[in-house]
């Protein structure tokens, strides 16, 4: 998606085996545009890719391919790493912009961090995003959110590098406009849950006020659209529908770590023990 | 012959099956006072506690407190993610936790021994429950389901849309078929996901009496002459998000309506306010609610607890906050105004919790009769109540004898499954009865267990051996080893003891026979692990905690 954007007629893409798929483009050097389609978190001489995207770049051009995110300190597996890319592309007198995205992704920090837990956090991530809405919701913090990240945060960075006269990138999209996009998605079941997971796994300590944000983007406005699929709205109902996931994934989790027959049926007592709590944090945090 | 027994959980849409389950079954209910209640009404019942075996009940309640620590000691040091609102919550969630388990782990395991005692009976025919989703249900049915004894849940409720799909308890049918009252709760189940096959139309037997009800069959309320507008107040499940919030949107509902009622009166003094507190909301919150109407700006002309259909039959407009009487009141033939709820179909009037909105919905509702309001309300009884003939009762039973007579067919018990059951309940005599002259390993094995806890060494030894000729895995090497540990042949014993180990990891037994293994050999530092290690997998193994009191003090 992103490397699409900087293409256009005329563009130069370095083949590859593998990666994003665009059309053959015209193969004469200098270009004004040359992209790397491939992935930077596979092995390949990616040193020696740049260098080509460089050399095959015409004065006034553009560079843009993708390269790791999170950490590219010595040791940490990071095959192109945005900040030694950077650093040659600087050198090689190129202005460079670097849009971070992907921040669940493969290279990305929070992976990472995940440890023994990953395989069965990341299949419960695969699960949320089965779902279409989800996927829409994830599209939209990816735009509009992770792209203001800083690059050690992300999983991958769009790397784009412009010499000489080429047209400045286009500015990330409004804070207002994901608000609006994301407005009716808090109704969406399957999008309520997935916020449950990021908010327990991802957001927890990162300072990121999910309820408060939820608070701020509610709006009575959509009880029409709730009405029209015979539900109802009120104040908070964002934030209770956010606190019912939770609570239900955290007696999940429980009976998970407890492993056993008689855990399971303890269901409904520690979904509402985590209601119960849940409703004291949200009443603690509501503003006065 | 022995009656068979079925067990009822005497909710709303249970109730009305009683008398004509007990025709053909021994009623088995969750309560002694509830037993005492059907036999007095002649009526053949047992509370479930009959099935107790006291030894087993006084095993369990002293092994629970151990039970519980273990449990949150694994809880504590499992990867789970904490987390809401961006903050890590670790200590307060194992507090909810530990207060859960503390509460309810002895009951729970009492409830599964007592699944399996009626399961070993053999005479278990069938469960038949209004919810299915609490702790001691869960446990019923998991100890009854592993043996195939079939399971309705009749809801007794209206499940709203506005909950959680994939993170609501109810969402999930624990049952083997639901049986729903109309339309609109299968479509709730089939969007949860509960398969097709598992969900039945049958009406709720509870809404049977309602059937070809004259209105004016009923007393009068004994009220001022003017229309009646009553008020029914919900209730707020422990399994509700956020209960504080609803707690407060409900009391604004209730100060809506009554507000509307005092805008009406104003026009039409004589409209008569009854508030119907929801059942399971304690008598002394009556005083409050009356309390609340007042300050609202409506003095109630009555509190009625009373027969709901009574006084569903002499309303003329029920305003009420999400509930089934709505079903009710429509059933009746009484309009309904409902606050911030939406049910299927046009026969209640949702309405915004603005006090002008509901007197205009009320008012509206007041003059709501004839063929239109009639053809709305057989639609909504559809949808709600499904056929609405005052069947629903036949229906659901004629599903129960449906779902026994199929396992009679396709499963007829295997008596090593009874035997198993039996040994749960330390049945021991019974066990090494009901596996007499069977051949297969693990049932030799299981008979051998039981000769030997009955002492019978001469019986059991022979028996293991023809077990693991048989090919008998980690429970005859452990069985066996245990018991030449106690003839003294330790050799022997220990590669019996670590066989049973390396084929089973989780054998509390082998664990344990070998730290006493090796306690016997001197080796106390070798003897303390192994014991641990056979705690840590069964807190309640007496024989382990024995011994390593024994070598490490209490």
């Amino acid at each position: 998606m992103l490397l699409r954007d900087v293409y256009a007629a005329g563009t130069r893409v370095l083949a590859a085996a593998t990666g994003f798929r665009v059309p053959p483009g015209d193969d004469r050097a200098p270009c004004l545009v040359v992209v790397d389609p491939s992935r930077p978190e596979e092995p390949a001489d990616h040193d020696a890719r740049l260098l080509r995207l460089v050399g095959e770049c015409a004065a006034d051009g553009t560079v843009a391919l993708i390269a790791c995110g999170g950490t590219t300190a010595p040791g940490v597996l990071a095959p192109r790493g945005w900040s030694a890319v950077q650093a040659t592309l600087t050198a090689a007198g190129f202005a460079v912009t670097l849009t971070p995205f992907d921040v669940l992704g493969a290279c990305s920090p929070w992976r990472a961090a995940l440890g023994v837990r990953r395989d069965r956090v990341l299949a419960e991530l695969d699960a949320h995003l089965a779902a279409p809405s989800v996927r829409r919701a994830a599209a939209l913090v990816e735009t509009h959110l992770v792209v203001r990240l800083a690059p050690e945060q992300a999983g991958r960075v769009l790397v784009v590098g412009r010499r000489g006269s080429a047209p400045p990138p286009v500015p990330a999209p409004s804070r207002a406009a994901f608000d609006a996009a994301m407005r009716p998605l808090l109704h969406d079941d399957a999008v309520m849950r997935w916020l449950a997971f990021v908010d327990a796994e991802l957001l927890t300590g990162a300072g990121v006020d999910l309820v408060g944000w939820m608070r701020s983007v509610a709006s009575p406005a959509v009880g029409r659209l709730l009405r029209s699929r015979g539900r109802w709205w009120h104040e908070d109902l964002e934030v209770q529908r956010l606190g019912e996931a939770a609570a239900h994934r955290l007696a999940r989790e429980t009976i998970r770590a407890l492993d056993g027959e008689v855990a399971a049926t303890l269901e409904y007592d520690l979904v509402a023990a985590f209601n119960e709590a849940i409703g004291a944090w949200v009443d603690e945090e509501r503003p006065a | 012959m022995t009656r068979p027994l079925v067990f009822v959980s005497c909710g709303a849409p249970v109730a009305p099956l009683l008398a004509a389950l007990a025709q053909r079954y021994v009623l088995v209910v969750p309560d002694g006072v509830i037993a005492e209640r059907l036999r007095a009404a002649g009526l053949e019942a047992l509370p479930w506690q009959a099935f107790a075996d006291p030894a087993r009940v006084q095993a369990i309640r002293a092994a629970a407190p151990g039970l519980s620590d273990a449990w949150m000691a694994r809880l504590a040091a499992a990867d789970v993610a904490w987390g809401f609102g961006g903050r890590d919550r670790r200590a307060a969630c194992l507090a909810g936790v530990r207060a859960v388990v503390e509460r309810t782990v002895a009951s729970q395991l009492l409830v599964g021994e007592i699944g399996r005692s009626l399961v070993a009976t053999g005479r278990l025919a069938a469960i038949v429950l209004h919810e299915d989703v609490t702790a001691p249900v869960r446990a019923l049915l998991a100890a009854s389901g592993a043996a195939g004894v079939p399971s309705v849940h009749l809801p007794h409720g209206v499940y709203a849309r506005e909950r959680l799909v994939g993170a609501d308890v109810h969402g999930t049918l624990h049952a083997d078929v639901v049986a729903v009252g109309g339309t609109a709760q299968r479509a709730w189940f089939l969007a949860r996901g509960v398969p097709v096959d598992r969900i039945v139309v049958t009406g709720n037997p509870a809404w049977d009496r309602l059937h070809g009800l004259r209105r004016d069959a009923f007393p009068p309320l004994g009220l001022p002459p003017g229309p009646v507008v009553t008020l029914a107040t919900s209730w707020i499940g422990g399994d509700s998000a956020h209960r504080s919030h609803v707690a407060r949107l409900h009391a604004r509902m209730t100060t809506a309506a009554i507000a509307a009622v005092a805008r009406i009166r104003r026009v039409r003094p004589d409209v008569r306010l009854v508030l119907r507190p929801h059942p399971s909301a304690p008598p002394e919150a009556d005083a409050a609610l009356i309390r609340h109407a007042v300050d609202a700006g409506a003095m109630p002309d009555r509190v009625e607890r009373g027969d709901a259909t009574a006084l569903l039959a002499r309303t003329d407009v029920l305003v009420t906050l999400p509930s089934s009487i709505a079903v009710e009141a429509i059933l009746v033939g009484t309009p309904v105004v409902s606050l911030a709820f939406a049910y299927d179909g046009d026969a209640v009037r949702p309405c915004d919790l603005d006090p002008e909105a509901v007197a205009a919905a009320v008012q509206a509702a007041l003059d709501d009769r004839g063929d239109a309001f009639a053809a709305r309300r057989a639609d909504f009884a559809t949808r709600y109540a499904g056929p609405s003939d005052g069947r629903a009762g036949e229906r659901v039973l004629a599903l129960i004898a449906d779902l026994v007579a199929r396992r009679a067919v396709t499963a007829a018990p295997d008596r090593l499954d009874v035997a198993r059951g039996l040994a749960v309940a330390s049945r021991w005599a019974d066990v090494v009865d009901a596996l007499d002259g069977d051949e297969r390993p693990d049932a030799l094995a299981l008979r051998a267990d039981a000769f030997a806890r009955l002492g019978r060494m001469g019986e059991a030894e022979p028996c293991f051996r023809a077990a693991l000729a048989g090919g008998a895995g980690a429970a005859a090497h452990a069985g066996l080893g245990l018991l030449l540990l106690e003839r003294g042949a330790h050799a022997e014993a220990e590669a019996m003891l670590r066989g049973a180990a390396a084929l089973d990891a989780t054998s509390d037994l082998a664990w344990c026979g070998l730290g006493v293994l090796a306690a016997l050999r001197g080796d106390v530092d070798g003897a303390v692990p192994l014991l641990r290690r056979a705690l840590a997998i069964n807190p309640a193994n007496g024989d382990a905690r024995g011994a390593l009191d024994a070598l490490v003090g209490g």
